[in-house]
């Protein structure tokens, strides 16, 4: 079930209303619940039991880390949350990938290996939720927020529908405080919830899926299209992996929010990034700053010699790009964004500019993010080695043997959606809607919703990032 | 958009607010639906393009299925009620796949123009269709014809499947419809189909490919569509010939068909669509009759004498009366005729009509 089709507004709909027609916060908590797994079972109904069994789990290992102070026992059971978490993760998603390329490996040093894939469906979220799941027990090991004693405070928390498939990935610490407490209806800002969601929705619908066929046809044969293709495809997927994530985001904040619930900020402006550890702090916040808490502090962060540093930003944008999908081409994507990390930090270094000294702050910095950034997500959509290198070859190189060409002039969308983008960033449409009687704002927001319905795909597309 | 200051709503109001939301909406989406241009679906579109440019010069069209498509010449028509002294200039309008109530708003569609010489209208006649096609269902031409009307008959042809027989209330079908029991997931299941492709079609979803079509087409000739055929009367004549194993299926079901044959009348849901459409005929001047071809199913549909439209009905569907129609070799499939079968079927089509106004049976 999408955000953007039919069903999903009936169901929540109807989840809307009994939530906040049950006065007791248990209640409220067990129907989300209910409503959280059925959301989830809309997709396939078996899996629901893989995420009752991580919640479990969780919750299981969390009440053991509040029953003792001995370390080593402590770690245990740490070791075995993040186990069964990672194990999990490591199975659905990455068996296949690892077996394949441990049989490429073995034919290459002349060792050929006949190794069976399986044929394994990949949970739709599962890298989102065991990410949810398994900062609920670090936390609570590393002392940063007690064990909860309720099982349905940790399923709910896990389980939440708006956040589950694909983030934003919540904290347990920032969540489960929020279900501790009964949410009162008078205090949601239903106008910005609204609004939040036909935005989300414009981004998805409107101009996401609207950018998919164009990026698709190239990236189905980057080989056979110009170099100026290149240009346009490549700035089109960046807007449209933009649109489809930030926009699902802004849709599940909005329906958290429609509940009583605040779930954290994913994207500020990141196409106004300066440079690349900026960009960072703009792009999937939450996914940057939970590999940041929980695998780059953790590894040494920024303490200790240069390339000790260096190498603990390598790993975990290395490990980041492979959380987004089981391939080569999104581990090497890791490592181009890495690589840029740390070289602004030896410029920095070799400068003695800070942060936001130039020229990481002016145009250059801009441009220089923005390109390598570009170049990184070529690689990234590529289906294979192969096509990246051509694609890249284009791209950077302006290099192509291709004839076809996607039509350069359609980056005139591009400086309408920038125009658009850029007043957003300074607040044009910030509050005007906010202004006028709600009776007027209904009226608008219905005729507005009306409209925009003329304007989406016929068919919908699945999120970009429900894949991973 | 997040960190703005909050507005507070009172749980009273926001009730009244999300009814206006609701009303803006809807008034939006039915003004919208009433503006944009029809909808490009393929043929359907095309077809009716054709025949509004060429509408005067017509004073007989066929409307139906793959049946009526592949099946009737109006050719062969036109010459057989000449040589009986009631000349016709007829056009075939037939489209696979069209079965009602497509064909009834595809009719619609076609009178809105007000064609001045249209006398008679022939419409194949078979019960509401309401099943699912898997194959079409996420396309434009399963789409198009969802308006109010249309989808209403259909929902009512589903309820009228429940306990047939046992005049049960609205409510009542509804609640047995929606009660979880075996045998009634089909019905539920149809029910949301066709109540989300009204959704759909009223709320204009992507219906920007139909402004951008309109406007890109705007003043151009467009070219008549295959479709209508060599001759340009919209006649598709099939040639194909069963294999042993086809011919073999064929005879065992038809056995049995005629084994099991029954006269019945058609579905309250479907005397309501044909009464309607009759109505919408007559009003321009001309006179429906509805046909049912040679198919394998015995099942002689008809009106009940109330309805008024009973005695404009051509049935075909007898094996035993028509054995001609029935031998394989003169069909391509179960449902189809072969050229030389579609040939002989609409001579003697034309010669039971020409034979009815002879008798002044037809008004």
């Amino acid at each position: 079930m999408l955000f953007i089709e039919f069903r999903f507004f009936w169901f929540f709909l109807v989840v809307f209303s009994v939530y906040w027609s049950l006065r007791e916060n248990r209640s409220r908590k067990i129907w989300l619940l209910v409503c959280s797994y059925i959301f989830y079972a809309a997709w396939n109904w078996k899996f629901v039991f893989l995420l009752m069994g991580s919640s479990a789990l969780d919750y299981f290992v969390g009440t053991m880390l509040a029953r003792t102070d001995n370390p080593r026992a402590r770690r245990g059971w740490l070791m075995l949350s993040l186990g069964a978490n990672l194990g999990t993760l490591a199975f659905f998603k990455y068996f296949n990938f690892f077996i394949a390329s441990a049989a490429t490996l073995l034919a290459w040093l002349g060792l050929p290996a006949s190794l069976h894939t399986l044929n394994i469906i990949l949970p739709v979220g599962i890298s989102f939720y065991t990410f949810h799941s398994m900062s609920y027990t670090i936390d609570v090991y590393r002392g940063k927020m007690r064990a909860v004693s309720s099982f349905l405070d940790v399923a709910a928390f896990i389980g939440f529908f708006p956040q589950m498939v694909a983030g934003p990935i919540v904290r347990a610490a920032t969540f489960l405080p929020q279900l501790r407490t009964l949410r009162r209806f008078s205090d949601v800002d239903v106008r910005g919830a609204l609004v939040l969601f036909l935005t989300g929705f414009i981004k998805k619908a409107c101009i996401a899926d609207a950018l998919a066929p164009i990026v698709d046809r190239y990236f189905a044969a980057p080989g056979s299209f110009t170099a100026g293709s290149a240009w346009v495809a490549i700035t089109f997927y960046s807007i449209q992996v933009y649109c489809d994530f930030s926009g699902y985001t802004d849709m599940a904040i909005a329906a958290a929010r429609l509940l009583g619930y605040e779930l954290p900020v994913n994207f500020r402006f990141p196409f106004f990034a300066k440079s690349m550890s900026d960009f960072w702090h703009r792009w999937h916040i939450s996914l940057s700053s939970w590999l940041r808490d929980y695998l780059f502090i953790p590894l040494g962060g920024s303490r200790g010699p240069r390339w000790f540093v260096y190498r603990n930003i390598m790993i975990t944008m290395l490990l980041g790009g492979l959380w987004h999908g089981a391939a080569w081409t999104t581990v090497i994507w890791g490592g181009l964004l890495g690589l840029a990390l740390v070289v602004q930090r030896e410029w920095q270094h070799w400068t003695g500019h800070g942060e936001q000294a130039r020229p990481w702050t002016g145009w250059l910095g801009w441009a220089l993010t923005m390109y390598w950034f570009c170049l990184a997500l070529m690689v990234f959509r590529c289906l294979n080695l192969s096509d990246a290198l051509v694609a890249v070859e284009s791209f950077a190189l302006f290099r192509s043997s291709g004839a076809q060409d996607l039509g350069v002039w359609m980056l005139w969308l591009v400086v309408a959606l920038g125009i658009l983008h850029w007043m957003n960033f300074r607040g044009t449409f910030a509050n005007w809607w906010r202004r006028g009687p709600d009776p007027v704002f209904a009226a608008a927001y219905g005729c507005v919703a009306a409209t925009v319905l003329l304007f989406i795909p016929q068919h919908y597309t699945p999120f970009i990032y429900f894949q991973f | 958009l997040i960190d703005s200051p909050r507005t507070r709503f009172s749980t009273g109001r926001s009730f009244l607010d999300a009814g206006i939301a609701l009303l803006a909406f809807v008034l939006v989406c039915a003004g919208l639906n009433a503006l944009l241009p029809f909808p490009e679906v393929d043929v359907v579109s095309a077809e009716l393009r054709f025949f509004k440019k060429h509408q005067d010069e017509f004073d007989t069209v066929f409307i139906g299925s793959s049946q009526t498509h592949h099946q009737i010449s109006p050719a062969i028509f036109d010459r057989i009620t000449s040589e009986a002294g009631h000349p016709t200039r007829s056009f075939n309008l037939g489209i696979n796949g069209m079965f009602p109530p497509e064909s009834g708003y595809f009719l619609e569609r076609l009178l809105s123009a007000k064609p001045r010489n249209l006398k008679w209208v022939f419409i194949e006649l078979d019960e509401l269709e309401t099943r699912r096609f898997p194959q079409a269902e996420a396309s434009r031409r399963s789409l198009y014809w969802h308006d109010w009307e249309r989808t209403s008959l259909v929902l009512q042809r589903i309820l009228d499947t429940v306990r047939p027989g046992e005049g049960l209330s609205f409510s009542r079908k509804m609640v047995e419809v929606f009660t979880p029991r075996p045998g009634r997931s089909d019905a539920r299941d149809r029910f949301f189909f066709h109540s989300g492709l009204f959704a759909k079609n009223f709320t204009n979803i992507g219906r920007k490919i139909d402004l951008a079509w309109w406007s890109s087409h705007l003043g151009k000739q467009g070219a008549p569509p295959k479709e209508l055929g060599r001759d340009g009367d919209g006649f598709v004549p099939q040639s194909r010939t069963m294999s042993a194993e086809e011919i073999i299926a064929y005879e065992t079901g038809l056995k049995d068909a005629v084994a099991s044959v029954e006269f019945r009348f058609v579905s309250p849901a479907t005397e309501q669509a044909y009464r309607q459409w009759a109505e919408e005929v007559r009003k321009i001047g001309a006179t429906p009759v509805f046909l049912v071809p040679p198919k394998a199913t015995q099942v002689k549909l008809g009106f009940p004498p109330e309805s008024g439209i009973a005695e404009n009905v051509l049935l075909f569907n007898d094996a035993v009366a028509y054995p001609q129609f029935y031998r394989h070799e003169m069909r391509v499939d179960a449902d189809h005729l072969n050229r030389v079968g579609a040939e002989e079927f609409t001579e003697l089509v034309a010669r039971k009509f020409s034979q009815l106004l002879q008798e002044q049976q037809i008004p």
